[in-house]
């Protein structure tokens, strides 16, 4: 019946604080859609979403125009003839494009391509911004189409001369296109910066894990004011265990994270791509899911009681707690993309607890991971959240009412 | 029919409160905040306790009601001491702290609610307790506006409302009628005095020495950290025999520790109080007062009220 009143109580100030329900659902929203959309380019050129390349078929044959072909099948790869955009096809001016990193390369058919076996067939310039390993995918990608037109030109010879080769099917009896002889999979690594997110994949779980910590605004004010005006005082002279009182302020702000979260990752996978952007990919953990979040709730709900009992006054908490979290994000990679981060900095965001977080979100999102590959972020969490409360518990106890 | 029956106690009303050599010291103090405090609250009586601001006042109802922990001394609430009892104490008592001690952006029905939720009235009584509590405090007309549209005399009553819910044996009231208007104010004590009629044990302070002698049948003074009086108020204000003389110019200091010396002469800050007896009559007195030549503005017979004994017993300087 106590706990039960306390928590009511809690839920009515909380929503009667306007202040505060826009820190916690109206301040994410906006940073997902303005950040999500802002970034987005920029999120889409590192995650390598079809490169352009300028082209020139000066062979013009039926077997130019099916290796082009089998180039541009490849999604990483958007091939622009340089006649579409240079009139007259001016080589000079192709090139200076690349040169100013305009397009990633520009590849040139030569004339006696295919003529015979050892005539050379293409000339690839790369452009200085391009990296070395996009640059040996993409010759990797046209040395396979090269092959492949080779073989068919082979198969069509010996046809020819050999009737009885009809029955069989160079193309396949090569490999060269079979992709079930080669199965991949794709290895699980924690924290990894390999494998960047998109702008959404970005952006939404690093704003949600910023306003969860913003339970501290709203939690601490609350605490400071009942301190203050003396209405703690009173219920301390109730017969109220003080488990009571800590667990009827942990229990609706943990309610309220869980809130946060699940309206943040709807917006995520419904609103930003009625708006142009990527849909989010939630992963396939919900357990995961659960666990990082409720661990994440478990650190904020810490250290925001931690910040409540040490601040004498809410203009004091609103500061700390307010320029303690957009350190926290800075640190943490919220408002800086880790992978964008030098090295140095990278592990250093190791030291906010708003990183393991993200990570953990990224983990699921991201590299496909699931309850168990979440559970270093989950403990860490849970440790900070159970160490923050119990110092909070202390200094609580020292405090003279 | 034995005493603990009729509540009383070898002659005595029973105290329900009786708390014996108390002492407090916080954490890092110099000194301690309270020394040898012995109090006795009879059952049923409205005890005013008294003090200047820093006295000791707040402490002593910090370890009455449990906040603090006794260090020295014991205290004894019905039949519970601190702190094995502590939480059947708490269940009997009831504090209506000096601050709004409420939730503001809360409807006064809330804050009933939720109090009610914490005292752990069961729901069945709660509603009645409510309305009890309601009709006593007058709150039916702003139930349902958030208590932070109050004025401070409504805000008042529902300060002492929630102290009402458990209907306790034994209620603090610090300072119920600071800073309202005269309406509020006589709301509120005549709502106290209702509460006593009833048998509630009320341990009250106040600045306000005229509700103190309205209300209290006893009173302790606390100053520096220890109780300097503690009599009946009918005692106290009993028609003393003593003569106010507020004389036409300030004495010099000199002359007043002769006065003190050869004569039963207080000085109070602004008037000489004489205790006529034996070979001091009024008369010859008042001739030596003359003799030391000490005009008379103003004189007035017996007829103590709080107000002079408090300033008595604990000087007129300014507290820190």
């Amino acid at each position: 019946m106590q706990l039960a009143a306390i928590i009511r109580k809690e839920l009515q100030l909380l929503s009667r604080d306007v202040h505060g329900l826009a820190l916690l659902f109206v301040m994410p929203l906006v940073f997902i859609l303005i950040m999500s959309m802002a970034m987005k380019d920029d999120f889409d050129r590192r995650s390598g979403v079809a490169l352009d390349v300028l082209y020139t078929d000066e062979a013009g044959i039926e077997v130019t125009d099916a290796m082009l072909s089998d180039v541009a099948d490849n999604d990483l790869f958007n091939l622009v003839e340089v006649g579409s955009v240079y009139p007259g096809g001016s080589l000079a001016d192709a090139a200076a494009a690349v040169g100013a990193d305009e397009y990633s390369f520009l590849l040139r058919i030569l004339p006696g391509a295919f003529t015979s076996l050892d005539a050379k067939v293409a000339e690839i310039t790369v452009a200085p911004g391009t990296s070395r390993e996009v640059t040996q995918l993409f010759v990797a990608s046209l040395r396979r189409a090269m092959a492949k037109q080779r073989i068919l030109l082979m198969e069509k010879e010996i046809k020819e001369e050999i009737p009885e080769a009809e029955a069989y099917d160079f193309l396949e009896v090569s490999g060269a296109e079979d992709d079930e002889l080669i199965d991949i999979s794709y290895g699980f690594q924690a924290n990894t910066v390999s494998e960047a997110p998109t702008s959404v994949q970005q952006n939404v779980p690093a704003w949600l894990v910023f306003s969860m910590f913003f339970v501290v605004v709203p939690l601490a004010n609350t605490m400071i004011n009942e301190r203050q005006v003396g209405t703690l005082r009173r219920i301390r002279t109730i017969a109220v265990p003080g488990w009571k009182l800590i667990l009827g302020k942990i229990v609706p702000y943990y309610f309220i994270n869980q809130v946060q979260v699940v309206l943040m990752l709807m917006v995520g996978v419904w609103v930003v791509p009625l708006l142009g952007g990527d849909r989010l990919t939630l992963g396939d953990s919900f357990g995961g899911l659960a666990l990082i979040s409720s661990a994440l709730s478990a650190a904020a709900l810490g250290y925001a009681i931690l910040i409540a009992v040490i601040c004498r006054s809410t203009e004091q908490a609103t500061t700390l707690g307010g320029a303690g979290n957009i350190i926290l994000a800075a640190l943490g990679g919220i408002m800086v993309p880790t992978h964008v981060m030098p090295e140095f900095m990278q592990s250093v965001t190791v030291v906010s607890p708003m990183s393991w977080g993200l990570q953990g979100f990224l983990d699921i999102f991201l590299r496909g991971g699931g309850v168990a590959d979440v559970l270093p972020e989950v403990a860490s969490l849970l440790l900070l959240g159970v160490i923050a409360l119990a110092v909070a518990l202390l200094a609580m106890r020292r405090q003279t009412v | 029919m034995t005493d603990d029956a009729r509540g009383v106690d070898g002659g005595e009303p029973r105290a329900l409160v009786a708390a014996e050599g108390v002492a407090y010291r916080y954490d890092g103090a110099e000194s301690p905040s309270l020394h040898d405090i012995n109090i006795r609250v009879a059952q049923g009586s409205c005890f005013g306790l008294l003090g200047p601001n820093g006295a000791g006042k707040t402490t002593l109802i910090s370890l009455l009601t449990g906040l603090l922990r006794v260090q020295d001394g014991s205290i004894r609430i019905g039949d519970y001491t601190f702190p094995r009892d502590a939480a059947a104490i708490k269940r009997m008592s009831a504090l209506v702290p000096q601050e709004y001690a409420f939730y503001p952006t809360l409807t006064a029905r809330e804050n009933l609610e939720f109090f009610a939720g914490l005292y752990g009235i069961p729901a069945a009584e709660r509603s009645a307790r409510m309305e009890e509590c309601i009709a006593v405090c007058s709150l039916e007309q702003v139930l349902d506006k958030r208590s932070q549209s109050y004025s401070g005399g409504i805000k008042r009553r529902l300060n002492l409302a929630i102290g009402l819910l458990t209907s306790p044996r034994l209620l603090y009231l610090d300072e119920p009628t600071v800073g309202i208007d005269a309406q509020s104010r006589h709301f509120i004590l005549a709502a106290i005095e209702r509460l006593q009629e009833r048998g509630m044990t009320i341990i009250y302070t106040s600045h306000y020495m005229e509700e103190v002698e309205q209300l209290c049948d006893d009173v302790a003074i606390i100053d520096d950290g220890r109780v300097v009086l503690q009599e009946p108020t009918s005692t106290l204000l009993q028609g003393g025999s003593q003569v106010y003389v507020t004389p036409s110019g300030a004495p010099e200091p000199a002359l007043l520790e002769r006065l003190a010396r050869e004569l039963p002469a207080q000085w109070d800050g602004a008037r000489l109080i004489l205790t006529p007896g034996g070979e001091h009559t009024v008369s010859s007195l008042l001739q030596r007062l003359e003799q030391h030549a000490i005009g008379i503005e103003r004189m007035q017979m017996g007829g103590h009220r709080l107000e002079e004994i408090y300033l008595g017993v604990t000087r007129t300087d300014l507290r820190a």
